[in-house]
């Protein structure tokens, strides 16, 4: 299965376990987290992706976690506030939330909420990992 | 599921009582109907506040901004969302205000807010100048991450 | 239904479809394709009427990002049913109404039968985990994408009414940005 997060860090060092398939692979590197996030997030699944975060958060404390979001087509409210308060989770523990790959939908959702600049966007997660 | 799809043409009788009521609300600002208030931004309810918060917006209307600033204290985060953009608009200031955090974050940007206001307000009961507004060309400071 | 026109706008007190309404005297009527839902209220089938609208509108020569708009409304107002109006309580009806008038126009009305709660009034919750509290985000958004939102209380729930005009590319960015 292709693995967006495995392209751009084939020398990952360890694997993390997410329980959801929202999150198909998530792994550790240094001090940042890089995950995959997959298919249409919305009410239905939201609490899912929260609970797979949040697990991820306090596995490893990073300063940095990459979220590749090119296989998320759709988002809805519920989902952009599950970004939201992972992002406040994250910065009281001195880290930054990466947002990799949007789509145009995503990115045109973030843009109405005015909340296109909190996250930290990038191109491509090398990028998000050399920021 | 049921999904049913169809073309119609409306009815074309309207009772004279319901024109002359639609009539007079067309002419009000907003033109709403059922006993609802025209918008208002100093009302308590969103649904009135938020399309008032607009319209000022658009017509660069300067008089809100005291308002506005109240709103940043709002619980309704639609409500902050849209007095932060329209201080935004009208002075091209945040304070690094950011209307997504919860109370606490928020209490730092809020108070120098409420500062410049009482500078601007002081300045102009003064008969000096009002406080200097940033144009909105320059740049606006971005809520901070 | 009773609409009546004012301006370029729809507005009324509504009890049913959207497909019956009444125009000003002297008016020329204006033909109304639209469509009708019904669905329980379980999160897990939001995405299909979303899919249904945008469709909908697409078929009618609306562009996609203006149904992928429209679309993203629907579903916010059906998150907002589910979680407020019914309280995550799952078999509870919602009607679904969406219209296009022949001057482009678009309106969705959303009907349900629940505690009559309005999200625009909702107290907040102290402390949510959400920081953006529920309803919050997305009535912003509804705000946002739609010229109109109005809330209109009924004997026995609430009815949500949305309209957005057709409008150009360059519109969209400016008003959706605004």
């Amino acid at each position: 299965m292709h693995d967006p997060a495995a392209a751009a860090d084939p020398t990952e060092c360890v694997r993390l376990k997410t329980g959801t398939e929202l999150v198909p692979t998530a792994r550790a590197r240094g001090d940042a987290v890089l995950a995959s996030v997959r298919g249409e997030i919305d009410l239905h699944n939201s609490p899912e992706l929260r609970g797979a975060l949040l697990e991820l958060l306090n596995q490893k404390q990073p300063k940095k976690l990459i979220l590749n979001l090119s296989q998320v087509p759709y988002m809805d409210s519920s989902a952009i506030a599950v970004l939201v308060e992972t992002l406040q989770k994250l910065r009281k523990i001195g880290g930054k939330l990466y947002l990799t790959h949007l789509q145009p939908r995503v990115k045109g959702l973030l843009e109405i909420a005015r909340l296109d600049t909190i996250f930290v966007l990038a191109a491509t997660d090398d990028d998000a990992l050399n920021k | 599921m049921r999904l049913t799809a169809s073309t119609t043409r409306p009815s074309p009788t309207v009772a004279p009582l319901l024109v002359l009521t639609l009539m007079l609300a067309a002419s009000a600002s907003g033109c709403f109907l059922g006993g609802r208030e025209a918008p208002d931004i100093k009302s308590p309810d969103p649904a009135l506040k938020i399309p008032a918060i607009k319209t000022a917006v658009q017509r660069k209307d300067m008089s809100v901004i005291s308002a506005l600033v109240k709103d940043l204290e709002s619980d309704d985060p639609a409500v902050r969302f849209y007095a932060i953009h329209g201080l935004q608009e009208l002075t091209g200031e945040t304070f690094g205000y950011a209307y997504y955090t919860d109370a606490d974050e928020r209490q730092s940007a809020l108070r120098q807010w409420q500062d410049w206001l009482s500078r601007s307000e002081t300045s102009v009961a003064g008969g000096g100048e009002p406080e200097p507004m940033r144009a909105r060309t320059q740049g606006p400071s971005s809520p901070q991450p | 239904m009773k609409f009546a026109r004012c301006g370029a706008v729809w507005r009324g007190v509504a009890e049913t479809s959207l497909a019956e309404h009444n125009t000003m005297p002297d008016a020329t009527p204006t033909k109304v394709h639209n469509i009708s839902l019904r669905i329980q209220s379980d999160a897990a089938d939001v995405p299909a009427v979303r899919h249904a609208v945008e469709s909908f509108y697409e078929s009618h020569g609306f562009d996609k990002q203006a149904c992928e708009d429209v679309g993203l409304c629907v579903n916010e107002a059906l998150a907002n049913v589910i979680r407020h109006a019914y309280k995550e309580q799952a078999g509870k009806p919602i009607q679904i109404d969406a219209a296009l008038s022949t001057d482009g126009e678009l309106s969705i009305a959303i009907r349900d039968w629940g505690n009559g709660v309005n999200p625009d009034v909702l107290p907040p919750t102290r402390g949510a985990i959400d920081p953006l509290t529920p309803g919050g985000l997305g009535m912003i958004c509804l705000r946002q994408m739609m010229d109109s939102v109005v809330f209109t209380p009924q004997p026995d729930g609430m009815l949500l009414q949305m309209w957005r005009k057709n409008r150009s590319p360059e519109t969209q960015t400016q008003q959706a940005r605004a």
